[in-house]
């Protein structure tokens, strides 16, 4: 359902580096993307990709060390180098972020109420904090949770994970933003409870209408949910599509290699699973082509000598590799689009 | 919570109990027998000898002794001093607990105020000057022997006193005419309490803000748009003082037994110096008095410490 | 965590993700390798390390700097300050102070060395057999733990020091008998960390005998820690032995130590301060480099630790 107009979100060439004792180590290189109001992108990718790092980049969350570089134009606006004071106040309120671990997430000395209520206090101070209570009250039965002006005034111990994670949405949600960015939001809970999670923060976005980021290293996570899937790799983005393009005709090789290790139920007994053999590059010492060609069957001695660029294949379709015109046709009965929880 | 603390209490007794037994007997033993220094008393006669006999129950064996001191304690009757002019153990122990808490108590609040604000300064300003200086100044702190800071100090301000023809601070003794003259006395003492406990303090400290500087609610908190101000004094203090208040119980019970060093060096009329001098005359009453009431307060603060972390943090149920 | 150590740790990046600068971790090297490294870069260790073995070179060879015997009276120089002829000075006997604290200080780390390893065996020994053993031999040992946590240390020391504080060996047993609790403590604890986890649980599983279990997987993984404790309590048995000496408790004349020499300096502070400043900056010296060098290994032996109790 991708919208016309404006990008809530536009990322341009957005570079980030860690100093390390090895030099500078770049754990983002040269990301552009943009997000349409209303619309879910996900971005998967493997740990190392810097899929999170673009995230609290954008949010001025890393350290100072960190250094970072391009542009990302939110709603208009500049987030890079921008005012640590204004760009406060957007935190939170037209962008809320949801992290992976809802068990450390929660501040363990203050109850879930007062956390959520919180967030609206702090950004708008005609509100009374017993309004901001009830209003926490009223977010915690929205994202399902029973018995919620119980729950408010418990603790995050006294939160199942699953229940934390959905507090987590409820808090995120607060202040209706119109930016979610949810980094690997299920990926500490029990695979049960993933789905359940999932559909509430579906059901949250739906309501508050904001777009929304979803970063995962799981890509049978994004069918259900995501209107458009990035995969990145050693800093970049591999592949862009719709996510149903994506899934029936992945043209990276690396995609192609993450869809088809992808377990699934309805498997032909006897077909085996088929990892990528490798793995991802060290993000300080990148090799000099492509980033994924020592782990790739189809490259070539131009992609062990210089890097590849992102390049459309059809509408909306981009993809970064040298050989997208000899890579052989999509056949593999694997690739078929799997549901949400896997 | 009171069950808890109850059952806690109940538990500390036999371990006071032990630690009396075994401090009695060392120092029947250790010290040997009051006799003994009577024996070689030139002026002494026979009749005090018999007195003494008598008072300690020196006729009889050790254990009966120690039931006998136990009972008397259990009572409120902490014994005679033998060295001290036969004054009652009671009357001298609470004159001396005060004089201690003189110093106590002062360092104690100053230890916590200076190490709450140095850890929070040094885990904020991580890797700063002020950082590093700090971190330097408590490794001498923690490598410093206390009589020798104490010393020190003494030695600075003498030169001082002496180079101004006035004096600025005592450097012996407890002088407490007015309020100024016991400030003046209680100075470098108390000075020289902190200095030892705050650098301990403030490393813990410092280390505790560091760890919660990184977790992750604290990134939520700032993911939540929070200004810095609120997520240091509110998110990270709120949980930094659940391990500092914690140490800061258990160092009061170490200041007060910590002191026996500092009452020595700057010859304070404190519990310390009670012990010593009973040590050094063979003066059971008075040592097991002191052993015992540390002890207890060792225990106790223990204990507080315990209830304390109940309170301040939400995870802990002490049931 | 002794962040005086090296500037270098800027470059860690506490708030990312760890899974994200994964990418981070190079190839693998060997524990001993990484924990060599790791020591080597931290400064303040190695200059800990490098001033404790010219400190030791110094009590070791000192005769060969001063002429002077530690406990020749000279009744012409009583009391001087430092001078040529005595860099340190003489006492009030007039001794020469120079000889006089190169002996107390060979004393002082002679004791601090018999105090690391007795303590630190009887400690290892103990927390061991309790950990390994559990049952009612943990039991009986950790309520003797309990027992010496939770009375206060210097005023009993204090009370037994009076008996047994006399001559250097006797202060080094006396205080070997309270500090072995620290490593019982932490080797017991590692023990039952250890035991439980699954390398362990598989060793024994697969029929490993206990002598095995413990020679082969749990005391290479707690001789750090042990070492660390060893060197820590180094520096805690000199700042007691001395605070003993001071309070004329500890070791006695006609033997010497740096707190004796404190002691005897005590009442000459208003004319001499030096006599106090010397013995003193000494041992605070002693102490300063083996808490660096116990802090620079327990940084380098277990890089997840923080900062000791």
């Amino acid at each position: 359902m991708t919208t016309n107009g404006n990008p809530v979100l536009r990322v341009e060439d957005l570079s980030v580096a860690f100093k390390t004792k090895h030099g500078y180590a770049e754990a983002v290189r040269g990301l552009s993307y943009d997000v349409m109001p209303g619309e879910s992108v996900a971005i998967v990718g493997e740990s190392g990709s810097g899929k999170s790092v673009n995230a609290l980049a954008l949010l001025g969350l890393l350290p100072r060390t960190a250094r970072i570089t391009g542009s990302a134009l939110f709603e208009g606006e500049e987030l890079i180098g921008m005012d640590p004071d204004t760009l406060r106040k957007i935190r939170g309120r037209r962008i809320s972020m949801i992290f992976q671990d809802p068990m450390t997430a929660f501040n363990p000395v203050f109850t879930i109420g007062n956390q959520i209520a919180e967030i609206i206090t702090i950004h708008d101070s005609s509100v009374s904090d017993n309004e901001a209570t009830k209003r926490a009250t009223d977010l915690l039965d929205l994202v399902g949770i029973p018995h919620p002006e119980r729950r408010v005034h418990q603790y995050p111990h006294e939160y199942s994970g699953g229940m934390r994670q959905r507090a987590m949405i409820a808090m995120a949600i607060a202040n209706s933003p119109t930016l979610l960015i949810a980094d690997e939001p299920t990926t500490a809970l029990d695979v049960t409870i993933q789905a359940q999670v999932m559909e509430t923060l579906a059901a949250a976005q739906e309501e508050t209408g904001a777009a929304m980021v979803l970063i995962t290293h799981d890509l049978g996570l994004v069918a259900g949910v995501a209107d458009r899937v990035q995969v990145m790799y050693g800093g970049r983005i591999f592949e862009r599509a719709e996510t149903r393009e994506l899934f029936y005709n992945p043209i990276n090789p690396y995609t192609r290699g993450l869809i088809q290790s992808i377990p699934r139920l309805n498997e032909e007994r006897g077909v085996r699973l088929n990892p990528i053999p490798g793995n991802p590059p060290s993000i300080i010492r990148m090799p000099k082509g492509c980033a994924f060609s020592s782990r790739c069957e189809f490259r070539t001695q131009v992609c062990m000598d210089q890097p590849a660029e992102l390049e459309p294949v059809t509408d909306g379709h981009w993809s970064r590799c040298h050989n997208t015109a000899t890579l052989p046709p999509v056949d593999d009965p694997r690739l078929i689009p799997g549901g949400a929880g896997r | 919570m009171l069950a808890y603390a109850l059952r806690r209490i109940l538990q500390a007794i036999p371990i006071i109990l032990l630690a009396t037994v075994i401090a009695f007997f060392a120092v029947t033993w250790a010290n040997g027998d009051p006799r003994a220094r009577l024996a070689t008393c030139t002026t002494c006669d026979e009749s005090a000898y018999d007195r003494i006999v008598e008072l300690y129950e020196l006729d009889k064996p050790t254990y009966q002794r120690y039931v006998s001191w136990l009972g008397d304690v259990v009572t409120g009757d902490l014994g005679i001093s033998t060295s001290q002019g036969e004054r009652p153990v009671n009357e001298i122990f609470w004159e001396r607990f005060r004089n201690t808490l003189l110093l106590a108590l002062p360092a104690f609040v100053i230890v916590a105020v200076l190490s709450l604000v140095l850890s929070v300064y040094q885990a904020i300003k991580q890797y700063s000057f002020g950082d590093y200086a700090l971190s330097a100044f408590s490794y001498f702190g923690l490598s410093m022997p206390t009589f020798f800071f104490g010393l020190v100090l003494q030695a600075i301000v003498i030169q001082l006193n002496n180079s101004f023809g006035w004096k600025f601070f005592w450097t012996q003794g407890l002088h407490d005419e007015n309020f100024k003259e016991l400030i003046a006395s209680i100075t470098l003492p108390v000075l020289t309490l902190v200095l030892i406990s705050v650098a301990g303090e403030t490393r813990f400290g410092r280390a505790s803000m560091l760890e919660i500087k990184n977790s992750e609610y604290i990134r939520t908190a700032r993911a939540k748009g929070l200004s810095e101000r609120r997520v240091v004094f509110r998110h990270m203090l709120r949980n930094a003082l659940i391990p500092l208040v914690t140490i800061w119980a258990l160092d009061f019970a170490a200041l007060l037994s910590g002191a026996v060093i500092t009452e020595s060096v700057f010859s304070w009329p404190g519990l310390g110096r009670m012990l010593l001098d009973g040590i050094f005359a063979t003066d059971l009453d008075v040592v097991m008095a002191v052993v015992t009431a540390l002890s207890i307060m060792a225990v106790l603060f223990n204990l507080f410490a315990d209830l304390l972390y109940g309170v301040l943090d939400p995870r802990i149920r002490l049931d | 965590m002794t962040d005086l150590a090296a500037p270098e740790k800027e470059a860690v990046t506490p708030v990312v993700d760890i899974g994200e600068v994964e990418g981070l971790s190079e190839k693998p090297e060997s524990f001993g390798r990484q924990a060599w490294d790791r020591f080597r870069r931290h400064k303040v260790a190695i200059a800990g390390a490098v001033m404790l073995v010219l400190i030791i070179l110094l009590f070791i060879f000192a005769p060969m700097f001063t002429p002077y015997a530690p406990d020749e009276p000279n009744v012409l120089e009583r009391n001087q300050g430092p001078s040529l002829n005595h860099p340190f000075g003489t006492d009030d006997l007039g001794r020469d102070l120079m000889a006089r604290v190169f002996t107390g200080g060979r004393v002082s780390l002679l004791i601090a060395f018999v105090v690391s390893l007795l303590a630190t065996t009887l400690g290892t020994l103990l927390g061991a057999i309790a950990g390994y053993l559990g049952g009612f031999t943990d039991t009986a040992v950790s309520q003797v733990i309990n027992l010496f946590l939770a009375v206060p240390l210097l005023p009993v020391l204090l009370v037994f020091a009076v008996r047994f504080g006399s001559n250097p060996i006797s202060v080094a047993l006396l205080l070997s008998l309270f500090l072995w609790i620290r490593a019982a403590r932490v080797v017991r604890g590692q023990f039952l960390t250890l035991k439980s986890m699954e390398f362990v649980q598989a060793a024994r599983a697969m029929g490993a005998k206990p002598m095995r279990i413990i020679g082969r997987h749990v005391l290479p993984n707690t001789l750090g820690p042990i070492l660390v404790e060893a060197t820590l309590l180094a520096g805690l048995a000199i700042i007691l032995e001395s605070t003993l000496s001071f309070l004329g408790l500890g070791v006695k004349p006609p033997d010497t130590s740096l707190g004796v020499l404190v002691d005897e300096a005590k009442g000459f502070i208003t004319d001499r301060p030096t006599r106090i400043l010397i013995p003193g900056s000494m041992i605070t010296l002693i102490v300063l480099s083996i808490n660096f060098l116990g802090d620079g290994l327990r940084d380098a032996l277990d890089p997840t630790s923080r900062v000791g109790d």
